[in-house]
């Protein structure tokens, strides 16, 4: 009985034998101890084994070295509650080769029982062709230039790419099953929660939030700006969404940046149609009163009263001149964006004698100068820059003196103020009413009431030009006369030898 | 033969001299009143008005001819206070002929939103446009 029995046994096993031969898969039996009863052809090729080489040897020599110690535990666990199963759900497997390469591969587990012997047929597939597909799919959405995040019908992350991660900060793998809500700003999340479930019903390739700024949350909590495309996916597993995320900042930053060229654009473009509606009025104003003096001159000459004439050609030059300076004004201001800004040394109390020097020739009464420099020579500034303020400030001195006065009075006070060096210029002229303050240093603006009209831009060049030596000048007036107080940084520059000890001079 | 008088508000001595000399010249019998500022106008108005008011009679008719750039207050902000000062009644006696070197079409257009300015001269006057604007109001 027992020997028919073998002989039974060992037929079974032949018929095993001939069935796992024609099965196009690799296919082993093995015994509750581990040991290999019968391998296909498939297999031994697989791991590289010849005919037979295979049988009787313990099942552990195609298991990675870092699973056999545990390896017989598994097994043992396996017979206890044999079962149809793969083996290492939701781990990846892999078989030693006998040349010691290790193949990833999916392991179905059938316990088969012969004789009252519980025994397990294993099928091993090679799945090195999937996990190369799986692994350029990957390399695909790494390369993408913007990031991806794959997520299921509960809005739960399946997958993301390399860009996701750098672009909300988060680790690998740290994102997968997590909540799409969770690289969304607080404030927003409750809403995207709905637009997610109603994108479920029409699954349309969209962008996302047209006409919205939308935005995302890194890890660390800063928002950006962004632009989501919306793909969906139908596959197997149903309900899956593709985004897109591709961070705008930088698009957003140039935006802006253009926005504020254009302001700036359009501002000095009105300033400039200003510019030209008042300089072409005010060039105009003295030639229309020469032509009209003109007509008389011509009246005057035919009916032969000379002396008429000669009053009258007398006011045309003197509106001639007055033209050729509005020019010069004018000439002077458009110039002043492109005086070098060379900064020298500079001797105050020189240059002030020099400019009132000239002053003092075209002066019809005197006016008398004083000074009281409480600063240190040389003075470090730009010296075109500020002959132009300083002598546009001093002429102003003398051309709106009060002539009810008995003497017309001009002080100038220098001192240093903490590195800053002040320069005030007090008059005792008509001064100019508190009203006017806010106007005068504005282009083509005249407050004063005056048979002599300036151009109205003397100040403004001065303003122009202080702003330009990074100073500050203020005015204050009353019925006793004006003074503007000039704050003009001494800067100097850190290299230049002795620059401290000159700083604590003017100190 | 007309005798109103002609009002010039001017901040520039030359123009208010070639208006003076133009009147002059004209047949027309009248006084030429200069302002160097409007401020300086619109007092004398407000008082004017108001004595007229206190005798009983209509102001004084007169002819103004305003300058639009000037210093402190320019030509509009005098033709708002003008504006403030006549109220509700038509300025009849009054006809405002701006008087000035810009032909810039808005300030134009800007100008003949007020109603009682009538006229709107570009510098220089001759003696032929300022016969033309009296015939056309004063006859």
């Amino acid at each position: 009985m027992l020997y028919r029995f073998r002989l039974g046994a060992m037929k079974v096993r032949e018929e095993y034998q001939i069935a796992l031969e024609i099965s196009p898969t690799p296919l082993m039996m093995v015994s509750r101890d581990g040991r290999i009863v019968l391998s296909n052809k498939r297999l031994n090729a697989l791991f590289g084994y010849g005919e037979g080489e295979l049988r009787n040897q313990l099942v552990d020599v195609l298991v990675p070295s870092e699973i056999k110690d545990f390896h017989p535990e598994l097994r043992e666990a396996f017979f206890e509650v044999p079962t149809n199963r793969s083996m290492g759900t939701g781990r990846d497997l892999f078989g030693a080769r006998k040349d010691g390469e290790m193949i990833p591969v999916e392991i179905g587990l059938d316990p088969v029982e012969q004789d009252g012997e519980a025994l397990v047929m294993v099928s091993v597939l090679d799945i090195r062709a999937r996990k190369q597909g799986e692994a350029k799919i990957r390399q695909a959405i790494d390369a993408a230039s913007s990031a991806m995040v794959m997520i299921d019908e509960n809005g739960k992350i399946e997958l993301v790419n390399e860009l996701t991660q750098i672009l909300f900060g988060y680790a690998p793998g740290e994102l997968i099953g997590e909540s799409i809500e969770k690289l969304v700003p607080e404030r927003y999340r409750r809403k995207h929660t709905v637009y997610r479930m109603s994108y479920q019903n029409s699954r349309d390739r969209r962008s996302m939030g047209v006409g919205r700024n939308l935005f995302g949350l890194s890890k660390h909590g800063s928002e950006f700006p962004v632009e989501i495309g919306l793909n969906p996916i139908d596959g197997q597993e149903g309900g899956l969404v593709m985004a897109t995320i591709i961070d705008i900042s930088q698009r957003k930053q140039h935006e802006e940046r253009i926005q504020q060229t254009n302001e700036e654009l359009l501002r000095l473009n009105t300033e400039l149609s200003e510019f030209a509606y008042s300089a072409s009025h005010d060039l105009k104003a003295p030639l229309s009163s020469i032509s009209g003096i003109l007509q008389f001159c011509e009246s005057d000459l035919e009916a032969g009263n000379f002396d008429e004439v000669r009053e009258n050609l007398g006011r045309v030059r003197q509106l001639a001149s007055r033209l050729a300076g509005r020019i010069e004004d004018m000439l002077a201001l458009a110039r002043t964006d492109n005086v070098d800004d060379g900064w020298q040394d500079l001797d105050l109390a020189d240059s002030v004698a020099e400019i009132w020097q000239v002053l003092r020739t075209k002066m019809s009464s005197a006016i008398e100068l004083t000074t009281a420099f409480g600063h240190t020579d040389p003075i470090r500034t730009v010296p075109a820059r500020f002959s132009i303020v300083l002598e546009n400030i001093l002429s102003n001195a003398i051309k709106y003196r009060d002539q009810s006065k008995p003497n017309s009075t001009v002080h100038i006070e220098t001192w240093d103020d903490d590195g800053v060096l002040k320069i005030s210029v007090r008059d005792n002229g008509i001064g100019i009413p508190a009203e006017h303050h806010a106007d005068i240093f504005k282009l083509f603006k005249r407050v004063a009431n005056t048979d002599e009209p300036g151009s109205g831009l003397g100040l403004a060049l001065v303003q122009k030009n202080v702003l330009r030596l990074k100073g500050e000048i203020i005015v204050q007036s009353t019925g006793d006369g004006t003074t503007f107080t000039i704050a003009l940084p001494q800067v100097r520059e850190e290299t230049r030898v002795g620059g401290v000890e000159s700083r604590v001079e003017i100190a | 033969m007309t005798t109103i008088p002609v009002v010039i508000i001017d901040d520039d001595k030359v123009d208010r001299y070639i208006v003076q000399r133009i009147v002059q010249e004209s047949d027309i019998e009248a006084k030429v009143i200069e302002y160097k500022a409007g401020d300086e106008f619109l007092e004398v108005l407000s008082d004017s008005k108001k004595r007229a008011a206190e005798i009983g009679t209509a102001p004084p008719p007169m002819l103004v001819l305003l300058d639009v750039n000037m210093p402190r207050m320019n030509g509009f902000e005098v033709l708002d206070s003008i504006s403030r000062e006549l109220g509700e009644s038509d300025p009849d006696y009054m006809v405002v002929m701006m008087f000035t070197s810009s032909n810039h079409a808005e300030d134009k257009a800007k100008a003949f939103s007020y109603s009682f300015v009538k006229d709107y001269v570009v510098k220089p006057l001759t003696r032929e446009r300022l016969q033309d604007v009296i015939a056309k109001h004063y006859s």
